[in-house]
């Protein structure tokens, strides 16, 4: 009977020390998503900042890079005498 | 003689029975007082310890996203630092406002002013981002510290400003979408409640009580960035190039009355506001500084020629007239007040005048459209009659809001008063009446939507925890047949191959619109030389997918026409709209 109580307060005592070192990591875990949700938001705002046309544009003017003006289409003749494409030019900038 | 002693026992055993009597009455004290505590007192107890320990703390809800259509982010929310001082802990007020002001751009005589006031608490700079705050918290000046705080970031910048508007400090939108949508932006409060140590962490294993915020819902916005962003570099140009005050463009979607792009010039960032013009902020009368204030729905303006589609497609779908209907001998003065007209720069109302001296000549209601003749117009809306045209007019959406979801909304204005015998003609050349860009847009838009007027709007979805929700509140209506819309099409396709609109022509494609010039009313009532340049129309014009709308306020000299100022911007815009959302080409034009 003695031995089962000792057995039990033992069990016990190591179930609380387990539970209370998974309540830790548990802690630990929960800041560490909180951490990287806000490096997440950070950088997600960071890729959209890059993205915004309004610096994408002079950059690529000092590239050297101009909006296409020279539009090429594919237009898919059914009656089945081909492809053809249609030229539809305005190509100031190889002027 | 010997007597006998007192018996000893009896004070000994009264002792011993008082003691006893004593152990007994305190052991029942504290057995009541045990029972008190721990049965009739111990919820009250337990809950009294426990709001001890307790904490309650506000779950602030994460705001939500902005995007466009193609999930490009307009607007989010990140965690900044804010930075205050305790002004009670400040060694070096002077240092730290000169120094610490100095590197965060802040104004030193304000801050020292303020470390120096009778408070416990000063901002030095709120929502710095974290390597900012962190290099001021290294400098470990006593008395600084900083707590955490949500910033709004727009990281489109100015682009889409006029559509995103703008939040306060305090995350409460104030402008735009973020006004109109902020109740589900915001989302809901949550709460947590928890049990804390002496040094204020939780205990791991206490009492927690935690209901979740509700994140605000994300807006998936109709704005196309790109386009957005083409559409507003074309307005700045065209302020630079034109001398005018301000450029307005509407993109929008025919058929779905989907926005592409709304914005304006001259442009203001969002986040750095004070950047607007000085004198409009803060102006008279509380008055909103105009870069923000959205004059493309807010606005209204006389409409100018622009609005002799309407003119036009109310005669047609009446059948009192037909495009080859011939209006006799069409001269360039008309008076329909007797001795109205003195001389062009000393007209009273009641005179009308073409915008070029002709020759008085028999026209066709198509060659009246495309050379954009006031007198021929107002000949025929006199067949159409004054109610039948303010019907039309009324049909097309002008002089109501179009329901778009956008703040402050102006409504336009027809101003046909009592006893205002030319009001009528007035209106059917647009004078007497006064529109929003949007309006104009949504009703050219009917016109390339077989009739069918549909409501402009800016979100598509929203979405929430549960999923995507459409935005509901879209209306649909006809206004002409879709007979009379192709009869309007192929007279506004005349407007730009052959007559004010020429240089709207876009290469490859046809299409079709309507130059607008109307002079400005001044402060005395009367009509300067100040106009509103604008031009409306669509492409490709064989199947409209697209209007574009574009006001130009006060253009200088030359460019004072909606032909010259407005035509070229419609010609820059469009031709991108086209090529940016794969339309094919339709025609040869330009």
């Amino acid at each position: 009977m003695a031995l089962i109580a000792v057995v039990a307060f033992l069990g016990l005592g190591f179930a609380r020390t387990s539970l209370d070192r998974a309540a830790f990591e548990l802690a630990e875990l929960d800041r560490a998503i909180t951490e990287q949700t806000a490096i997440n938001r950070q950088l997600t705002m960071e890729i959209a900042r890059l993205e915004n046309p309004a610096r994408i544009a002079p950059l690529a003017e000092e590239l050297g890079l101009v909006i296409p003006s020279q539009i090429n289409q594919i237009l898919v003749d059914l009656d089945g005498s081909g492809p053809v494409v249609a030229d539809l030019a305005r190509d100031e900038a190889n002027q | 003689m010997a007597t006998a002693n007192p018996p000893r026992t009896h004070p000994t055993k009264v002792r011993i029975a008082l003691i006893g009597l004593a152990i007994v009455v305190a052991w029942g004290v504290m057995a009541y007082r045990l029972v008190q505590i721990q049965v009739f007192h111990a919820p009250a107890l337990a809950e009294e310890g426990l709001s001890q320990r307790l904490v309650s703390r506000p779950l602030a809800p994460q705001r939500g996203k902005i995007f466009d259509r193609n999930g490009e982010l307009l607007a989010m929310t990140v965690e900044s630092q804010s930075l205050f001082a305790v002004p009670d802990q400040v060694e070096e007020p002077l240092w730290l406002a000169q120094q610490v002001g100095g590197l965060l751009g802040v104004d030193s005589d304000a801050l020292y002013r303020r470390l120096t006031s009778d408070t416990n608490f000063v901002y030095i700079k709120r929502q710095l981002d974290g390597v900012e705050a962190e290099r001021i918290l290294d400098m470990e000046i006593r008395g600084v510290y900083s707590h955490p705080e949500p910033a709004r970031i727009y990281p489109a910048g100015q682009v889409a400003a006029h559509v995103t508007g703008f939040v306060n400090i305090d995350g409460v939108g104030q402008e735009g979408l973020e006004l109109v949508y902020d109740p589900a932006l915001t989302g809901v409060p949550g709460r947590a409640e928890f049990e804390r140590a002496l040094d204020g962490t939780p205990i791991l294993q206490g009492h927690s009580d935690i209901t979740p915020a509700v994140p605000g819902v994300d807006l998936n916005t109709t704005i196309d960035l790109p386009l957005q962003y083409q559409a507003q570099e074309a307005c700045v140009d065209a302020v630079e190039r034109t001398g005018a005050a301000n450029c307005w463009v509407v993109v929008m979607a025919v058929e779905t009355g989907e926005i592409l792009a709304l914005t304006g010039a001259p442009v203001f960032d969002p986040v750095q506001r004070q950047t607007l013009d000085p004198q409009c902020e803060g102006g008279p009368d509380g008055a909103v500084c105009r870069q923000f204030s959205n004059f493309a729905v807010r606005g209204s303006y006389e409409p100018g020629s622009t609005q002799k589609l309407i003119t036009v497609a109310a005669a047609l779908e009446e059948g009192v007239v037909e495009i080859g209907t011939t209006i006799p001998w069409v001269s360039d003065v008309l008076e329909l007040r007797p001795e109205a007209c003195r001389s062009t720069d000393d007209d009273l109302f009641g005179c009308y005048r073409d915008f070029k001296p002709h020759e008085a000549r028999d026209m066709t209601v198509a060659e009246i459209f495309t050379r954009s003749s006031n007198v021929g117009t107002i000949r025929v809306a006199e067949s159409l009659g004054q109610d039948t045209l303010v019907d039309y007019i009324e049909r097309f959406g002008l002089g109501s809001k179009t329901g778009v979801d956008y703040t402050a909304e102006s409504a336009g204005l027809l101003n046909f008063e009592a006893g205002c015998e030319t009001c009528w003609a007035s209106a059917a050349i647009g004078y007497s009446v006064a529109v929003s860009p949007l309006q104009m847009a949504a009703a050219y838009a009917a016109i390339g939507n077989d009739g069918t007027w549909v409501t402009p709007h800016l979100v598509s979805t929203q979405v929430d925890v549960d999923g995507q929700t459409e935005v509901a509140g879209i209306e649909t209506r006809q206004v002409v047949s879709a007979g009379t819309a192709l009869l309007m099409r192929e007279l506004l396709a005349g407007v730009v191959e052959r007559g004010t609109g020429e240089s709207a022509a876009v290469e490859g494609y046809r299409v079709g619109g309507k130059t607008g010039t109307a002079n400005k009313l001044g402060e005395d009532g009367r009509y300067i030389d100040d106009t509103r340049a604008s031009f409306v129309g669509l492409a490709p014009i064989s199947d409209p997918k697209l209007v574009v709308a574009v006001v130009v306020d006060t253009p200088q000299f030359e460019f004072r026409t909606g032909g010259a100022a407005a035509a070229p911007v419609f010609s820059e815009v469009m031709e991108q709209a086209l090529h940016r959302l794969g339309i094919s080409p339709d025609g040869s034009g330009g």
